[in-house]
């Protein structure tokens, strides 16, 4: 189960002398090749197959990164970063062995927020948990935007795979929020994007403030899962913490009275963030075992959180979302709009942990994995996402936990469906579960994001060839040994060679 | 202590949460235990809950029972005013918000169901505490 | 699923292993502060030494991926069964963590045995009915010195670590509990067992457990009171898990303390006026769940100034004791301590008590090795310090 597929590594070299060589960079303390050690990183929660790694380092500086990666460089051998392993994509699992660069553990400082331009410099290892903690003590009036996710998730992974937070009506992708990043690249060069690029020595910690307007190079690491460089610093933008707040939960009674909802609010503006699940969630969050939805109740919920300046600032957008709701109803949908923390008093404030952190990851009761296929959607197929994907729910046995929302002032949407499923007896199950699904929305528009590798594998079929090319010249070029965590989007070692 | 029976749908879990949190409390047991009634309450726009109040145990079917001893309609907004102090309950009662049907002579009837049913939940929304996690866990 | 022996003793919790964790590493840090919680975590730092990756683990042995080599001893061996994890971790099986840690250890005993000098927990018992290697006492001293009875309705249960090495907390719960008349005797007690339930060593445990609750029969009592927390957490949780009926209420001395002063028996003559901090044991607080039951009798001694550390209640870290680590790995426990006592200092407090006599010991070392200069106290030796009138 866990032998990693074939690669270079370890051909040109021993792993005794490997070992010898890491630790003279980390000290003995910090890497590792026992299997027992090991272990632990082979898998995640996915249905993604797991693979050994050869060894686990734990780094403290960039100068340690800067030799390991001129090392693994001459000698092929794979690099994977991983920072809490809790992305939904299999993206840690080392496909073709080699080293596990574990962030989370040393490089995790918060080095410098920049108030007057809202904005957070943090190293790989920052988790949401650490960097909400940190805002609350020492800047009350900034925020940042968090996701449904444990509070040890990484900030800077979930910015740089294009994760979606609660501002995502309002700023989209998290990836839109990156002034910045310093990387390593195959060749030990430290290269820093973005307007911190002044200084041939470190940049100024002021001087992280825009990604723009000098050629994006920026693009080049954000959801190349890994596959570029090692990301060693990262700027992330903060948002000011307005004092009125009022989230609001609305209920849809017919299948797809979501779907108009979501882009009418989307387009004017007034919400932070919409989330939307289906009921069923609902209910596996305040712990039913196995929720069903019953023909008398909501098909879907949503929060929407809505803060504003002052309450009268607040009352108008309330007015305005009141008036969209009254529109579609007019329309024929069935939606209603109750206020979310007086309800969620009354339900179960375990129905509240989407909305504050730390927030608890999806009920799984008996259930020891998790995947889903995650995607960025267009907004004018909602309806038919979510009727085809119900029936294929309903034919595979598995209930309909569906996960949407509106971005961006409604320029795009999320659709998620999401599958918990026993990771020792059900795996084939939720595969082929997972696949009809992903074939469906694929063919509706939809791209998945943070990927695994066999969903690649099927956008890889669709992409126009000239995407494939650029994508894999890009990839050659800055990685020539194929050693930034090889086999994500199906880039084996082999593959950099043509 | 009362026993309630844990549900899986909507409004019959608010309703668990919301009789969980005074189980144990003397004066929710004076009234709940033994008034061996069933309640059908509609929170509009969801759908209609019947309670069953047996001894010491509350349990709960989704639908309208036909031979209930009492019958409550209200709006979830509505519902929401009054157990956040916002609106008196019999206020609403007389501006038709709130409406019951089945007191008939019995004033024990409004007396239990106000007890149980309204108090309880502005107990619960007086919890200041918004964040799961706030709520203390049981320790001594 | 894999086959689990019959024999083990906790397969049910071993069986969880496969289905329950999803690794989301909520268990990484107390979820309420994200404060550091994990003190195996915190030192180790490869997942093998986190609760997720522990269970991790159970599921490598178990499916035959991970042989049983040396190489697995300290990522098992190496927790003080804290129970941080078991309330950060949100998830159903939370409440399971550190007994499928125990599980575990009691199958890497098996294959691998304990870890370094954990053996000696053992074999000292064999020998002397007690983990410290001591000549077994039968507190037949103690009961002439005390003048107490063979037969009463209450067995004041010492527990190993009170008898030979906190000898003070020993006298200052004996003194009173006489001062508060209770009808008391003392038993030739073996070991409560928690050090060979924690480190997977359970050869004597069934053995040990039949002949403590023998003597407490023998002795007529009804009754068991201990100022230790773990023989408290034994003596109500495992006795039960390992299916030996007790048939006693047990109590800890400060519930006896808190009654006595809830009921108006128990009254101060004199203050003890200095800045104390509370460090909450483990085994009484996250296992056991009392945590305010202590600070109220604090609270309630004149002159006394109760201060909390941050990390306090469920949320307290560790003092690095447990768990086998005091004898496994003795050098960090007191580093464990050590980070105790310098979160103690931030309170300007000069006393840090408990109601453990292993939180005692431990602390005293650290404080002793480090040149902190605090004094360790547990809650019967300050209230030994005090003046009290107790109305019988």
């Amino acid at each position: 189960m866990t032998i990693s597929k074939k690669s270079n590594a370890f051909e040109k070299i021993g792993k005794a002398e490997v070992l010898s060589r890491l630790i003279d960079i980390f000290g003995s303390t910090n890497v590792s090749n026992k299997q027992v050690d090991l272990y632990p990183y082979s898998y995640d929660m996915t249905e993604n197959e797991p693979h050994m790694p050869d060894f686990v380092v734990i780094p403290e500086n960039k100068e340690q990164l800067v030799e390991l990666v001129i090392f693994c460089n001459q000698y092929a051998i794979p690099i994977v970063p991983y920072t809490s392993g809790n992305n939904v994509g299999g993206l840690t699992i080392p496909d073709y062995g080699g080293i596990i660069v574990d962030f989370g553990k040393k490089m995790n400082k918060i080095i410098h927020v920049n108030d007057n331009m809202m904005y957070a410099l943090i190293e790989p290892g920052v988790t949401f948990g650490q960097l909400q903690k940190y805002l609350e003590e020492n800047y009350p009036h900034l925020r940042y935007s968090y996701p449904n996710a444990p509070p040890y998730a990484g900030v800077m992974g979930n910015a740089l795979l294009s994760g979606m937070t609660n501002l995502g009506a309002k700023i989209g992708s998290m990836a839109d929020s990156v002034n910045g990043l310093e990387v390593i690249i195959a060749d030990g060069d430290i290269v820093r994007i973005g307007s911190c690029f002044y200084g041939k020595e470190e940049a100024d910690l002021n001087s992280w403030w825009s990604r723009y307007p000098m050629p994006d190079l920026l693009g080049l690491f954000v959801n190349w899962q890994g596959m570029t460089g090692l990301v060693t610093k990262c700027a992330v933008q903060l948002w000011p913490k307005e004092p009125v707040e009022k989230p609001q939960l609305a209920i849809f009674f017919g299948l797809t009275d979501l779907a108009p909802f979501l882009r009418e609010v989307g387009k004017i503006d007034i919400i932070n963030d919409i989330a939307a699940f289906s009921v069923e969630v609902a209910k596996m969050e305040v712990g039913i075992p196995e929720p069903v939805k019953y023909p008398e109740e909501p098909y879907y919920t949503a929060v929407i959180p809505i803060s504003a300046k002052n309450e009268e600032h607040l009352n108008v957008k309330l007015n305005l979302l009141n008036e969209i709701v009254e529109k579609l109803n007019h329309q024929g949908t069935n939606i209603h709009l109750i206020d979310y923390n007086e309800f969620s008093k009354l339900y179960d404030l375990k129905a509240r942990n989407i909305y504050d952190l730390p927030s608890q990851i999806l009920s799984l009761h008996e259930y020891s994995g998790l995947t889903w296929f995650g995607a960025y959607a267009p907004t004018d197929k909602f309806e038919e996402l979510i009727e085809k994907t119900d029936k294929i729910y309903k034919k595979h046995g598995f209930p309909p936990f569906n996960y949407l929302k509106i971005m961006k002032g409604g320029h795009y949407g999320i659709f998620r469906p999401i599958f918990r499923f026993k990771r020792f007896t059900e795996r084939e199950r939720v595969l082929k579960l997972a696949e009809e699904i992903a074939d469906t929305c694929i063919a509706l528009g939809c791209i998945p994001y943070k990927t695994p590798s066999w969903l690649t594998a099927k956008l890889r079929e669709k992409i126009n060839p000239g995407w494939i090319r650029l994508f894999e010249k890009v990839k050659r070029c800055l990685d020539p040994n194929n050693i930034f965590n090889p086999g994500r989007w199906n880039t084996s070692p082999s593959s950099n060679k043509n | 202590m009362m026993e309630i029976q844990q549900p899986d749908d909507l409004i019959s879990i608010s309703l668990y949460n919301v009789f969980s949190q005074r189980k144990d409390d003397r004066k929710f047991i004076k009234y709940a235990k033994d008034w061996n009634k069933k309640i059908v309450l509609h929170i509009i726009p969801f759908y209609p809950v019947s309670v069953f109040f047996e001894g010491n145990r509350i349990s709960f079917k989704r639908g309208e029972i036909e031979n209930a001893d009492m019958k409550v309609t209200i709006h979830i907004n509505n519902m929401l005013d009054i157990a956040y102090g916002r609106v008196n309950p019999f206020y609403a009662m007389e501006e038709g918000k709130l409406e019951i049907e089945g007191l008939g002579e019995d004033s024990d009837k409004l007396t239990k169901f106000y007890n149980i049913f309204v108090v309880s939940m502005e107990q619960v929304a007086q919890e200041p505490n918004l964040n799961y996690y706030e709520i203390k866990k049981q320790t001594r | 699923m894999v086959e689990i022996d019959e024999k083990v003793m906790n397969k049910e919790v071993l069986e969880m292993a496969f289905d329950r964790c999803i690794k989301c590493s909520t268990c990484k840090y107390s979820y309420k502060n994200f404060e550091k919680s994990c003190p195996s975590g915190e030192k180790f730092l490869f997942e093998s030494y986190w609760p997720s990756g522990r269970i991790r683990i159970i599921r490598g042995v178990l499916n035959g991926e991970l042989d049983w080599t040396d190489e697995l001893i300290d990522p098992i061996f190496a927790c003080t069964t804290c129970g941080a994890c078991m309330d950060s971790c949100q998830a159903p099986h939370a409440d399971y963590i550190v007994e499928m840690i125990e599980a575990l250890r009691e199958l890497a005993v098996q294959h691998i045995g304990p870890a370094k000098n954990q053996q000696f927990l053992v074999s000292r018992c064999e020998e002397s009915c007690n983990p410290y290697g001591e000549p077994n006492s039968d507190n037949e001293d103690l009961k002439k010195k005390y003048n107490l009875p063979d037969k009463a309705e209450w067995v004041y249960f010492i527990g190993c670590t009170s008898n030979y090495r906190q000898q003070s907390l020993r006298d200052a719960t004996l003194r009173f509990l006489k001062k508060a008349k209770i009808d008391f005797t003392l038993v030739d007690e073996h070991c409560c067992t928690s050090p060979m339930i924690r480190t997977g060593q359970l050869s004597i445990v069934k053995d040990y457990m039949n002949y403590n609750i023998a003597q407490i029969k023998n002795a007529g009592a009804k009754k068991v009171i201990t100022s230790c927390a773990g023989c408290y957490k034994t003596l109500i949780n495992d006795f039960e898990r390992f299916g030996e009926e007790m048939g006693f209420e047990i109590y800890h001395s400060l519930e006896l303390v808190k009654q006595l002063l809830d009921k108006k028996k128990l009254k101060f003559k004199s203050g003890y006026n200095k800045i104390v901090t509370y460090h909450d044991p483990c085994h009484l607080g996250r296992h056991m769940g009392i945590y305010e039951l202590p600070r109220e009798i604090y609270k309630q001694i004149p002159d006394l100034k109760l201060v909390e550390m941050k990390r306090n209640r469920n949320f307290s870290w560790c003092c690095g004791a447990g768990g086998g680590v005091k004898i496994g790995y003795p050098d960090w426990a007191i580093e464990i301590s050590k980070e105790r006592l310098e979160e103690a200092k931030e309170t300007g407090a000069t006393v840090i008590t408990s109601t453990c006599p292993f939180c005692k010991t431990n602390l005293t070392d650290a404080n002793n090795a480090y040149n902190f200069d605090f004094e360790v106290l547990d809650l019967m030796e300050i209230l030994d310090k005090v003046e009290i009138e107790i109305e019988v």
